[in-house]
């Protein structure tokens, strides 16, 4: 069982290739998913989250994006050196995605029935009519009340929440292995968020899959996850089990996100805590630390050599230089 | 002192539905009505012509030529002495046949290679898109006119030369609308399970454009009849002895200062069915744009 992760990803690079100049995007980053493990990815807008996602299962348009190497192993076959007939197998049956916006990722003008069958009758190979009947189980799974009704109902009729948990119903109807949720929470408020979160939370040990979240929110990886990739500018700056990272962060940077969740200071009206300055710009990458602007703890090394992930703890590691 | 006052209990606002709404807005504009009540009539004239024309289109009425309408001849005769009112019903007829059936073929060419040129992008698109600039550049009358005199004059030809033209539209317009939408989330999303292009473009592109296209559908309709009524008048659409509008004019043209009947008759039919077709298109338009609320 352990000796192959179900998703084993290797020095993943990708660059956009702009007039500017080359964006890179994701610098070489490794990380493994077990299977039925839930790994939070957390990181701020533009660190490569979502394009280190969408290049594994080739979904950036090709130019401008370019993956630049590495591997991305979906049970030992290579995702990035896969055919496009191949790839089209793996998408949806295989690995799933929940978009960030549920009220844009659904056409306005297919019922949502029809919007979920069409995944099963791809994917599966189901006649039109076996895909509805099992549609409906689905959005009862999902927790859609009266679903035998709401089939026929267009995405203009369900409420944000409602919405998300058709996507999650699409995404998981053809029982994929890894269902990748791109912040699929970031677009609804708190409590229709917590709903979803213990949603896909029981649907991920219902259906023994395994879930790459990705979120800004740090609160939900608590709540959710395994073990956290800490993403900064393109890169894994800290990665490890969720009470190891949360309990003893060692990159500066996850100890800055951790720093600035808002605790006491809104009850003792101080100002919030944040991190000073602005991410890196992904053109112009600095040659060492990507993080050094903004890190209290810089040295002279940090601005001329690009930090390893070393060991801080059991499974647990950082790329800085002060540890 | 508390009164209580009781509110009028609103009925909810139900969403009748997008054609429901669409009718609505069709039913306010008076040229679309006009529109579609003037083309249901010409249709029907065209389709039952042989039940409803006094005469036949080819009938020769010796006793009775170049004569001024009466109550035998409802719009007169001609200089052989065939009823007019009788050919202008026959010659609804090639008018419908090049409006529509050109149009049909023009969108079932160019729609497809608009929407594979829009979602694929690269050199296919590349190459249509000078195929569409190319024909847009060049005025399409002299083109049809170019190609009727290498075809011979025939309605077929007419057809044929028209559509060659005439797709280009349709395509620039499902073009640039699958531009939009394939960038759409719910694009990506599909995508992202692995559905097949085709199913893509089928499923999710086309119900997209669809508004649009019965529009654009409708908005080519009347310089079809227009090309066929000018063609026929240079005597290079439907041929003689066959009736059309534009052909009838030609031959009136000989006798306007004397018979200006045989001038005024097709001559109307053609403005008001232009107009009508017109109408309809622009009706059709704001009917069906959901951003304009009327």
């Amino acid at each position: 069982m352990e000796n192959r992760p179900l998703l084993e990803v290797n020095n993943l690079e990708v660059a956009f290739f702009t007039k500017d100049g080359v964006v890179r995007a994701v610098n070489g980053i490794s990380y493994a998913v077990e299977e039925g493990d839930i790994l939070g990815v957390v990181g701020e807008s533009g660190c490569g989250k979502s394009v280190s996602m969408m290049s594994m299962l080739r979904l950036l348009p090709e130019p401008p994006a370019r993956i630049m190497g590495g591997q991305a192993l979906l049970n030992g076959r290579d995702l990035l050196r896969m055919k496009s007939a191949e790839i089209n197998r793996v998408r949806g049956a295989e690995i799933a995605i929940v978009f960030q916006d549920p009220m844009t990722s659904l056409n306005p003008v297919m019922t949502i029935g029809d919007q979920i069958a069409e995944s099963m009758q791809v994917n599966l190979g189901l006649s039109h009519h076996q895909a509805i009947q099992k549609t409906i189980q689905l959005l009862e799974r999902v927790g859609i009340p009266k679903p035998a009704d709401r089939v026929k109902d267009y995405p203009h009729q369900f409420s944000g929440g409602m919405r998300q948990r058709v996507m999650i119903a699409i995404a998981i109807s053809c029982q994929p292995k890894l269902l990748i949720a791109d912040e699929p929470s970031t677009a609804l408020d708190v409590t229709i968020q917590a709903q979803i979160v213990d949603l896909v939370k029981q649907l991920q040990k219902e259906l023994d899959m395994a879930v790459i979240w990705i979120t800004h929110d740090l609160g939900v990886i608590a709540r959710l996850a395994k073990r956290v990739n800490v993403m900064y500018a393109g890169y894994i700056v800290e990665m490890g089990p969720i009470i190891s990272v949360f309990k003893r962060p060692a990159h500066p940077y996850t100890i800055g996100l951790l720093g600035s969740l808002p605790g006491k200071q809104v009850a003792t009206d101080q100002d919030l805590i944040y991190i000073e300055g602005a991410p890196p710009d992904m053109i112009r990458l600095p040659k060492g630390c990507p993080f050094e602007l903004r890190c209290p703890y810089r040295s002279d090394v940090c601005s001329d050599e690009h930090p390893p992930l070393a060991s801080v703890g059991k499974d647990h590691q950082a790329a800085c230089w002060n540890l | 002192m508390t009164t209580s006052v009781t509110l009028p209990v609103q009925p909810p606002v139900r969403y009748a539905g997008f054609w429901a709404g669409a009718w609505r807005r069709f039913r306010r504009n008076f040229l679309a009505m006009y529109g579609i009540i003037f083309v249901s009539i010409i249709v029907i004239v065209a389709i039952f012509a042989p039940i409803l024309a006094p005469y036949g289109p080819l009938e020769v009425d010796v006793k009775h030529t170049l004569e001024a309408p009466s109550l035998i001849h409802l719009m007169g005769t001609d200089a052989v002495g065939r009823d007019l009112l009788s050919r202008i019903m026959f010659g609804a007829r090639p008018m419908l046949l090049v409006g529509v059936i050109t149009q049909v073929i023009a969108m079932l060419i160019g729609v497809p290679l608009g929407i594979i040129a829009g979602y694929a992008g690269g050199i296919f698109n590349y190459v249509v898109q000078r195929l569409v600039d190319f024909f847009s550049a060049l005025p399409w009358y002299l083109l049809v006119l170019f190609l009727i005199m290498i075809l011979t004059p025939s309605l077929t030809n007419l057809i044929i030369a028209l559509t060659i033209t005439s797709w280009v539209y349709p395509c620039r317009v499902s073009r640039g609308l699958t531009l939009s939408v394939r960038e759409m989330d719910y694009a990506e999303a599909a995508r992202a399970l692995g559905i097949p292009t085709w199913r893509i473009l089928i499923n999710h592109i086309l119900p997209q454009t669809a508004p649009l296209l019965l529009w654009s559908f409708a908005v080519g309709i009347p310089t079809l009849v227009f090309a066929e009524a000018g063609m026929s008048f240079l005597g290079l659409g439907i041929r003689p002895p066959d009736p059309s509008w534009g052909q009838m004019l030609g031959t009136a043209g000989q006798f306007w200062q004397f018979f200006p009947h045989m001038f005024l008759f097709p001559s109307l039919m053609i403005i008001l069915s232009i107009l009508a077709f017109q109408g309809l298109a622009d009706g059709l338009r704001t009917a069906i744009d959901v951003n304009v609320n009327i």
